[in-house]
């Protein structure tokens, strides 16, 4: 216990640390413009802000519609107590890249604009209309189980609840859309962006590997909940995600290698630079190690073996999302760019605000199933 | 019915009164910079001894920027000038990654940026039927390497100087094809390698294809997709409770899923 409780402590600084910092970055930004703030440039205009922020942070919150069509349109019921925690982190996930976006919008007040002013040949006019109405249907999926602690909610949940599963197809149908746009947005730099990195397929590539991303999330959401707030979730449900993840990623690989064979770009592989070895790093991380961890029996029925190939995971997609919009970017940029502190604390400062709203949302509302049989 | 540029590099005598001209007229602040920048619409860049490129956004017929930007705040005009309007913008800078030639630059020291770049002298000139600043300026105080006009009589002219002086010039007019064509168009001296003025702005790895197309082809699969997808979750929904459905009616329950389980254990 007492070991538990320096432990917390120790988070709980870190926390604060960050947050400091966080609002420091965010005057700077605010007052003194994003050339202050950042290491961004007319030569280097997207940095962590989109990278992470936007392009990563909507392909992590994947697991929303992921989780929900596994259990309502595959009817998977088994998979049922982990809707909750995951319609949970999606909505703040999708919360999350619309505040963030703020920062990074030299005219963050006009954010709405792509709602009013159209231009649907752009892939990011769609993506602000899919990210805004997700965000919606995220929201009456997650009150349908949430506000029918309130008198006053009962008759919408219940309608919320009837039409359930026409939200479950919609939040499929938008998902599809706007994680395959994060590709599209690339499509359109053919000759910036690094060949190992372009293809014309990257709307396919992501909007696929946007699913691996999704049950990859689940499985360290749920190692952190089992961590933290001591809920636990069976792990061969958990197995089974990460097996289901490696299905998904080694479908990917194989699609996107045959490209790279097609379009005659193996020899990037063995250059040598720096981005044949960024590219190596993001095989290992994100396709080798989860799939050897998970054809292996041993440790695939341990907990710590799939949360080990849920994080490899989450990394690995990580580093390919950046790699996407930082590394290969850089190769036509003929600049270097790493991001400022400011840059860093400000997005760090949002991942420490989500763990917060996290675990008051576990404390204030039921989103384990097990919690909810206690109390009936 | 386009208005363009063409900018014959032989003539140029790196004077720079175009730059000149063009911070008057647009009223950048600053001196005549190294860089495009938020102050520079245009600058000159010496590619060796006496040859000098002059960069500016070359109003491409398609132009990528436009196609990218979420609000339609840049624009390309019936005229052919591609024109930026503020109060649309959002600051996001998708036309300054998406660009082929980098051209849009932002004002990063501003708590609220603007998004800067030549507009080809629109509502100054183009409008009333002017010439733009810097190729008038080019033709009265400078080597006159700017010229203005048509596209179609540009391209002709180019055409015409490049056969009557074959030595002089590389075969083929810079920006006639190009990513679709663009508004600003150059010719270069035969005597200096094309790669040297790849580094400066006339990239040679771009395709004849407008970029724009390059998304237009996947988005435009989305009435298609949309449709088809929707019919197939809907249809799987409806066949997983059904087989729950007739299974629970033949006694049989439904725990397909805890046979997993097993594995797993
Ligand atoms: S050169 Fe760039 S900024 Fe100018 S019209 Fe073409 S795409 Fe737009
Ligand atoms: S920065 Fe402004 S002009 Fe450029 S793409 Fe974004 S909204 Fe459009
Ligand atoms: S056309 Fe006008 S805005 Fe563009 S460089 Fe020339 S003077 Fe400047």
């Amino acid at each position: 216990m007492e070991i538990k409780g320096i432990k917390i402590t120790f988070w709980k600084i870190v926390g604060a640390i960050i947050l400091i910092l966080g609002a420091i970055a965010s005057f700077q930004r605010f007052f003194y413009g994003l050339g202050a703030a950042t290491h961004l440039s007319d030569k280097f205009p997207w940095g962590l802000w989109v990278g992470f922020d936007v392009i990563s942070g909507v392909g992590l919150a994947a697991g929303g519609f992921t989780i929900t069509a596994i259990v309502y349109i595959f009817n998977l019921k088994k998979y049922h107590c982990i809707v909750k925690p995951t319609v949970l982190t999606a909505f703040m996930g999708y919360v999350f890249v619309g505040v963030a976006l703020l920062w990074d919008l030299g005219k963050y007040f006009d954010i709405w604009h792509p709602l009013v002013y159209w231009n649907h040949h752009s892939p990011m006019f769609e993506l602000a209309w899919c990210v805004s109405t997700y965000t919606l249907v995220l929201f009456l999926e997650f009150s349908s189980y949430t506000l029918d602690k309130f008198k006053w909610f009962k008759k919408p949940v219940n309608f919320l609840k009837g039409i359930y599963i026409l939200l479950v197809i919609l939040g499929v149908l938008i998902s599809t859309l706007h994680q395959s746009s994060l590709g599209t947005i690339y499509v359109i730099v053919p000759e910036k962006l690094y060949p190992l990195w372009y293809s014309k397929l990257l709307p396919v590539y992501f909007f696929f590997t946007s699913i691996g991303a999704g049950l990859g999330m689940t499985i360290v959401e749920s190692y952190f909940s089992w961590r933290a707030l001591k809920h636990e979730i069976p792990t061969p449900i958990l197995a089974n995600l990460a097996r289901g993840m490696v299905v998904i990623q080694l479908t990917y690989f194989v699609a996107y290698f045959e490209d790279l064979i097609v379009h005659n770009k193996l020899h990037y592989l063995f250059d040598g630079t720096f981005y044949s070895k960024m590219w190596w790093l993001e095989f290992i991380v994100w396709t080798l190690i989860p799939t050897i961890i998970v054809f292996n029996k041993k440790w695939i029925i341990k907990r710590v073996g799939v949360f080990v190939a849920g994080f490899s995971y989450i990394l690995g997609f990580l580093l390919n999302r950046l790699n996407v919009s930082t590394t290969a970017m850089e190769y036509s940029a003929k600049a270097h760019y790493f991001p400022s502190w400011q840059e860093v604390a400000v997005s760090a400062s949002f991942v420490v605000v989500m763990f917060i709203i996290f675990g008051l949302a576990v404390k204030y509302f039921d989103i384990f199933e097990e919690e909810k049989k206690n109390t009936n | 019915m386009s208005k363009a540029m063409l900018i014959d590099i032989t003539e140029c005598l790196g004077c720079g009164v175009c730059a000149e001209a063009c911070k008057k007229e647009q009223h950048l602040p600053g001196k005549v910079g190294e860089e495009l920048n938020y102050e520079n619409y245009t600058v000159l860049k010496e590619v060796e001894e006496d040859v000098y490129f002059r960069n500016l956004c070359r109003h491409c017929v398609e132009p990528t920027c436009a196609s990218v930007c979420p609000v339609g705040a840049l624009h390309k005009t019936p005229e052919g000038p591609v024109v930026y309007d503020y109060e649309l913008c959002i600051g996001c800078r998708y036309c300054m990654m998406a660009c082929p030639f980098n051209i849009p630059k932002y004002e990063w020291h501003k708590p609220i940026p603007r998004i800067r770049k030549c507009i080809m002298c629109y509502d100054t000139r183009i409008k009333k039927g002017l010439p733009t600043a810097c190729a008038e300026a080019c033709q009265n105080e400078g080597g006159g390497a700017t010229h203005f006009g048509e596209r179609k009589e540009l391209l002709k002219m180019a055409h015409k100087r490049i056969k009557e002086n074959p030595d002089k010039y590389h075969p083929f007019v810079y920006g006639e094809k190009e990513v679709g064509g663009t508004g600003v168009m150059f010719l270069i001296p035969k005597n200096v390698p094309l790669e040297k003025f790849a580094g400066v702005g006339l990239k040679r790895d771009l395709p004849n294809q407008p970029l724009p197309e390059l998304t237009w082809n996947v988005l435009n699969k989305i009435p298609i997709i949309v449709p088809v997808w929707a019919t197939f979750l809907t249809g799987m929904w409806w066949l997983n409770n059904r087989k729950i459905e007739v299974e629970e009616n033949n006694g049989v329950k439904p725990e397909k899923n805890e046979k997993e389980d097993k594995n797993g254990n």
